[in-house]
């Protein structure tokens, strides 16, 4: 992920997943980057 | 979830390229889409295996095709691809392969394909391939506005 990205995401108070297999891809980016999994897709994070 | 990113800009989605490709002018003029997973999953155009040979020949000739999709914009592009003309769209929000069975008119399916089994399954060929490859991508909302925007949904 670029710095935009990141950026955005560690201003984001929501983060929106998307559901079936490419949830699990995103999971895997996020959690690659550090950034903390949403519990459900489309849950907020925070 | 589009319209939740516009109606919340404190908010970032991830979303594969197919439903941003859907979205109306106005929704995707407002939204940044940036791609950060490339995935297998393709656009491709697919029939009843009995009649490959026949729509593999309209398309050859520029001839007309009814497609079912759940992708209407994608259809477009790819009939301007491929060089035939699409003479009708119907829009379907899921179980397209069904299609080519039920609705009499349909002459072949635009879907997304990954192993391609659920063509397989249903008795339907691949026509043409690789007809773009979808990614997941980042989204968030262009303008970020004020918080305003938040106080007022909440």
């Amino acid at each position: 992920m670029n710095n935009t990205i990141l950026n955005k995401l560690e201003q984001a108070n929501v983060i929106l997943t998307p559901k079936g297999e490419n949830r699990t891809r995103v999971n895997e980016m996020l959690i690659s980057s550090g950034i903390k999994v949403p519990k459900f897709s489309g849950r907020c994070l925070h | 979830m589009p319209g939740v990113l516009i109606r919340r800009p404190d908010t970032i989605g991830f979303f594969g390229s197919d439903t941003f490709g859907e979205l109306d002018e106005n929704q995707s003029s407002q939204l940044e889409f940036e791609p950060v997973i490339q995935t297998e999953i393709r656009f491709a155009l697919g029939g009843l295996s009995t009649e490959v040979k026949r729509i593999r020949q309209v398309i050859s000739s520029g001839g007309d095709l009814v497609i079912a999709t759940s992708y209407p914009r994608q259809a477009r592009r790819i009939a301007n691809t491929l060089g035939f003309y699409l003479s009708d769209v119907i829009e379907l929000g899921g179980s397209v392969e069904a299609a080519p069975y039920i609705l009499r008119e349909v002459d072949a399916i635009i879907d997304v394909v990954d192993s391609g089994q659920t063509l397989k399954e249903n008795n339907l060929s691949v026509v043409a391939d690789n007809l773009g490859k979808l990614a997941i991508g980042a989204i968030w909302r262009k303008y970020p506005g004020s918080n305003k925007d938040i106080e007022e949904i909440l």
